[in-house]
């Protein structure tokens, strides 16, 4: 391939691919945009459904203690008695959901848990026995009564914002034990209400929550406003809220990725899929979850097989086949072009070839023809005995060449009218032995110039119904070859026979023998072993093909022997060193209908006819 | 109590029985055949489990044994002193072991990948036994828990062994460990079949720290707690020397489950043994007691148990008790100074609790005197060997605690300090109260003391955390 066709080459494939690459990737990434923000939105679903799991489990403990536990009347709260305090201790001890009850009276009071006795200062309420706990939970909870907390409304009926970004931020936000839980952004509007107000609070509401921190972070404090005045509440168990949201939320193994219920440390308190995220990995989607539990996050992990399944891989995956395939496509095209091209070009020269031949063939015998011609006027001046005999032999020769030319002339006629399928034949009867004879015969003037013997064979015997002239210019155009391309072998031989069910006309010669990489191409027209017009030896490169397709077109074929049938091995062992030479066979078959008939026997004209004289 | 009001709808309700006694009309006709199938359970239990049983004498009805003592119930008058209260219960006699109360159970294990091998091959076939010695009348559920939590079994009658069989087979270790999921699951399964009718229990083998969910030992044993007074025991086993002793003993302890330590995986399936052979002999659930002491009396603290104190008053309970084993708490209280020759009531001691046999709630009341002598001997002589010695060894178990808590801040010599002196008034009061308990117990203060440092001490700190919590709730492995 020339440099200029590697530039065709590469132009009609690789621009085509890259534009179309490119615009494969333009889609694909933007297919890829919206793949993710639909996986990312499908995400946040199960989280928002993971949440409302969480939110029932809420709310059902929510129901379930201001139905069952903390009615409105459990206890007087107007003339707290010995009697209350019995029937708080007692659900206490009972209730796994409760760590602590707490009761405010009517002035804000709290008169639940009692102080301890041992009269410590500063204790807001009536003094009591208190348990260790109880005085634990006074210690914990005093900022809430008195008045330094900072107690918030609950949000609005709907959701909270549980944008993606919004609530990133607070994230991660550490807890500070001891200080009010300063909301999130998602509560921003809410007014925040000062102090001794779970009183106040009380006064427009029938029950809240209050989030509050200490110890290993978010817990909840739920209250209701007493029937007798006042308020009253449970501190709840921390651990076995989040013991029934863990139950309640799915199992390991469930669904794919990873999902992540996070407190407002960011720390994993429940988790499930089959994905391990690596520490350093970004959620997917996150949300923060419902009020109260709002400090805490869902976080949704994909895998990479994950993401890749959902928008990734398939159209990665289509998009390297459908290139693929444009490329093969074009790469088929420019090859399929590149050959047809090749084929003309290669059309082309062989048709310049033989133009250059044929007119360097008509050329020579037409010099001959002029140059005898002149010469044969010239003799013709003086005209004695000498210069007639002069006179017939260059006559002679011009009729050899006229012949020759004639022969040319026939050849190239017969190809152009196989081509154009307008060749007519007129089969007869005719004598094969006569024939071969009598164009060998023409071919002896020469033969002789060229040093080359010929005998002939003739033992056939036989009539074929053939056309002569096709017969004659097949049997002259393999003489013509021995004597164009054989000449130094010196000899040729052509015989008529018998031979199985048919008649054979074999002509030998001792010449260099074809090629083997020649011998299936030499019947092909213009195909010639050298192109060279320079080593002396002309031709036109039709001769076997038209000898071909003429035995072909009557019924018989021709072929070249294989090599060792050329000589009897008596010949080899004579003189190993001799060219091989090359034996074409035009054989008439009976098995190809031909039709053959012998001719009753007579004496025979058998006989080698051996030419010694040679042209001086 | 109000009671009457609790639904069933919400999972974390109270103890069912209290929902439940309504209901219950079959009266049970097995008190007879308990006490003609007498004595074929044999648990011993050292000193400890020495059965008073003169003051229950045989009747029909088995009830459980409530004694209450002093350890001087004749004190020096005349002075403001400490008196040691030890109510003791001991479970009666279970009449066979085809009687025995049907089980709810949960087996919570660990798969984390530190349990690859021989630990979880271990672990399977002590679940496996498990599964072979529960009856067709009993539940079981397997929760298993890596980094997420899965419940293998969900709690179901034990109907296709061959299944549950299979997926405990199936079990293989792999992530992390996140047992606070793994509980809440086993909690949760138990919670399915919760009745005061069964022997509700989790029992939870962990080979290592928790690392996914809620994991300090005071959140776990804050979950034990409710566990607890869901009517739930969760039995904690340690496997290994990698897991977390603090928190699986808070979590067994103030669920009033057992613990056990298992160092190496062969010891599994004893362990497991002994857990179901006290699973199996329940004979009381439920156990709440009330001391009402005299007003002029101050209880300070429980010496083996934590108990809630309010005033005068001391309340404390225990979620089962055990056939023929003893239960008890010690209760330090504060006398005045009182004039000689006086003789005074000090405590009524009330004791509810479920009788599995019965199906019933039963109660038991006492109360406990004390006389005030001048006399030294006297007070000597009318010395409770049984009440001192266990009120020593409770109180030796105080210091053993401190001396881990001394450890942990990384003051050996001082715990070391605090050990053999420990070690050394152990081997001195048990010669004179000629208590071998004591004497052995100083001898393990001693070993104690000397594995304080380097490797050991990992593996000492869990033996002594068990050993702890063994002393301490009277745990009978």
């Amino acid at each position: 391939m020339r440099p200029g066709h590697v530039a065709i080459f590469l132009t009609i494939v690789i621009a085509p691919l890259a534009i179309a690459a490119w615009l494969g990737l333009k889609v694909t990434r933007d297919e890829q945009k919206i793949g993710q923000h639909q996986f990312q939105t499908l995400l946040e679903g199960r989280l928002r459904d993971v949440d409302s799991t969480i939110a029932n489990s809420v709310q059902q403990a929510e129901r379930y203690l201001l139905e069952r536990v903390i009615t409105a009347s459990v206890v007087n709260t107007e003339s707290f008695g010995p009697a209350d305090v019995e029937t708080l201790r007692r659900l206490r001890r009972n209730q796994p959901l409760v760590r602590e009850f707490f009761a405010l009276d009517r002035n804000g009071v709290l008169v639940f848990p009692p102080a301890d006795d041992r009269g410590d200062s500063g204790q807001v309420g009536r003094p009591g026995d208190a348990s260790v706990e109880e005085s634990a939970f006074r210690e914990r909870t005093a900022p809430i009564w008195r008045g330094q907390a900072v107690l918030y409304e609950p949000p609005s009926p709907e959701r909270p914002d549980v944008s993606a970004q919004n609530a990133r931020r607070s994230s991660r936000r550490g807890e500070r034990p001891g200080t009010a839980h300063k909301s999130p952004g998602t509560l921003v509007g809410e007014a925040p209400i000062r102090g001794d107000t779970v009183l106040a609070l009380a006064a427009t509401r029938e029950h809240g929550w209050i989030t509050w921190y200490w110890e290993e972070g978010l817990h909840l404090l739920l209250w209701r406003r007493a029937r007798a005045g006042g308020v009253i509440g449970v501190e709840i168990e921390r651990v076995v809220l989040l013991s029934r949201i863990v139950s309640e939320l799915p199992e390991s193994r469930l669904g794919d990725g990873r999902v992540v219920l996070a407190d407002s440390r960011g720390d994993p308190i429940h988790q499930w899929g089959p994905y391990e995220p690596s520490s350093s990995e970004r959620p997917l989607a996150t949300t923060s979850v419902h009020y109260p539990l709002q400090a805490w996050r869902l976080n949704h992990y994909a895998s990479p097989a994950q993401r890749q399944a959902v928008f990734g891989k398939t159209l990665r995956v289509n998009l390297i086949t459908g290139l693929a395939a444009i490329a093969f496509g074009l790469i088929a095209m420019a090859f399929l072009f590149y050959r047809d091209y090749a084929r003309k070009m290669r059309d082309a020269q062989q048709r310049v070839n033989f133009v250059t031949q044929v007119s360097h063939e008509l050329k020579t015998p037409l010099t001959n023809i002029r140059l005898y011609a002149e010469l044969l006027q010239n003799d013709l001046v003086g005209d004695d005995h000498e210069s007639a005999e002069k006179s017939h032999h260059r006559a002679e020769v011009i009729v050899a060449e006229s012949q020759r030319l004639t022969r040319l002339i026939n050849n190239i006629l017969t190809f152009s009218k196989q081509r154009r399928k307008t060749l007519e034949l007129s089969k007869s009867w005719i004598d094969l032995d006569h024939i071969v004879t009598n164009v060998v015969d023409q071919f002896a003037p020469a033969l002789a110039a060229k040093g080359i013997e010929y005998s002939i064979t003739t033992r056939s015997k036989a009539e074929v119904f053939a056309d002569s002239d096709a017969v004659g210019q097949i049997v002259a155009n393999l003489v013509s070859n021995v004597e164009k391309y054989a000449a130094d072998g010196g000899v040729v031989e052509v015989t008529t026979e018998i031979a199985g069910q048919g008649v054979l006309v074999r002509v030998t010669d001792r010449g260099p023998g074809i090629d083997p990489d020649h011998r299936d191409r030499i019947f092909r027209p213009f195909h010639r072993v050298s192109n060279k017009l320079t080593d002396g030896v002309t031709g036109t490169g039709l001769g076997l093909a038209i000898a071909r397709d003429l035995a072909r077109q009557n019924g018989a074929d021709l072929r070249l022997a294989p090599a060792e049938t050329s000589h009897s091995a008596a010949d080899i062992e004579a003189d190993s060193n001799r060219p091989v030479g090359a034996c074409f066979e035009l054989v008439f078959d009976r098995r190809r209908e031909t039709a053959i008939k012998s001719i009753s026997p007579g004496p025979s004209p058998v006989g080698a006819k051996p030419l010694s004289g040679k042209e001086s | 109590m109000n009671t009457s009001n609790r639904p069933t709808s919400y999972p974390y309700t109270a103890r069912p029985h209290k929902m439940q006694r309504k209901r219950r009309s079959a009266p049970h006709h097995r008190c007879l055949i308990s006490w003609l199938a007498c004595s074929l359970v044999a648990l011993s239990c050292g000193d400890a489990a020495v059965a008073k049983s003169h003051k229950n004498p045989s009747t029909a009805a088995a009830e459980v044994t409530l004694d209450v003592d002093l350890g001087e119930p004749v004190m020096l008058a005349s002075r403001e002193q400490r008196a040691y209260l030890k109510i003791s219960l001991v479970g009666f006699e279970l009449p066979a072991a085809t009687e025995r109360p049907p089980i709810n159970l949960a087996l919570v294990l660990d798969r984390s990948s530190s349990m690859t091998g021989d630990k979880i091959e271990k672990a399977k076939a002590a679940a496996l036994m498990v599964l072979d010695r529960l009856g067709a009348d009993d539940i079981l559920s397997v929760v298993a828990y890596d980094s997420t939590v899965q419940v293998l079994v969900p709690a179901t009658r034990i109907t296709n062994r061959a299944a549950i069989r299979e997926r405990i087979r199936a079990l293989q270790p792999r992530g992390a460990t996140a047992l606070f999921a793994g509980v809440s699951h086993g909690i949760e399964e138990t919670g399915k079949f919760l009745s005061d009718q069964r022997v509700n229990r989790v029992i939870l083998l962990s080979d290592g720290q928790a690392n996914v969910g809620p994991s300090s030992p005071n959140e776990l044993g804050r979950l034990g707690h409710a566990a607890g007074k869901q009517g739930i025991a969760i039995t904690t086993i340690g496997l290994g020397l990698g897991y977390n002793e603090d928190l699986m003993t808070q979590l067994a302890m103030r669920s009033d489950g057992n613990h056990g330590f298992a160092e190496n995986a062969d010891q599994l399936a004893a362990i497991f043994n002994y857990e179901l052979g006290d699973v199996m002999s329940v004979v009381a659930q439920d156990v709440d007691i009330e001391i009402e002491f005299e007003a002029d009396l101050r209880p300070l603290r429980g010496l083996n148990r934590e108990i809630e104190i309010h005033g005068k008053k001391a309340v404390f309970s225990l979620n089962q008790l055990y056939s023929k084993q003893e239960k008890y708490v010690l209760i330090e209280v504060a006398v005045p100074a009182t004039r000689a020759g006086t003789a005074r009531n000090l405590a009524d001691v009330a004791v509810e609790y479920n009788n599995m046999l019965t199906g019933k709630r039963h109660t038991l009341n006492d109360r406990v005197g004390v006389r005030f002598s001048a006399s030294r001997s006297d007070v000597a002589r009318s010395e409770n060997r049984d009440v001192m010695v266990t009120a020593l060894e409770a109180l030796a178990v105080k210091r053993n605690r401190e001396a881990v808590a001394l450890r942990d801040q990384g003051k050996v010599d001082e715990a070391k300090k605090v050990l053999i002196d420990n070690a050394r008034s152990l081997r001195q009061q048990g010669k004179r109260y000629r208590s071998k308990r004591l004497d052995n117990y100083g001898k393990d203060n001693f070993d104690d003391a000397a594995n304080l440092d380097g490797k050991s001490w990992n593996k000492r700190r869990k033996a002594m955390r068990k050993n702890q919590h063994s002393m301490e709730t009277n745990q009978s492995y």
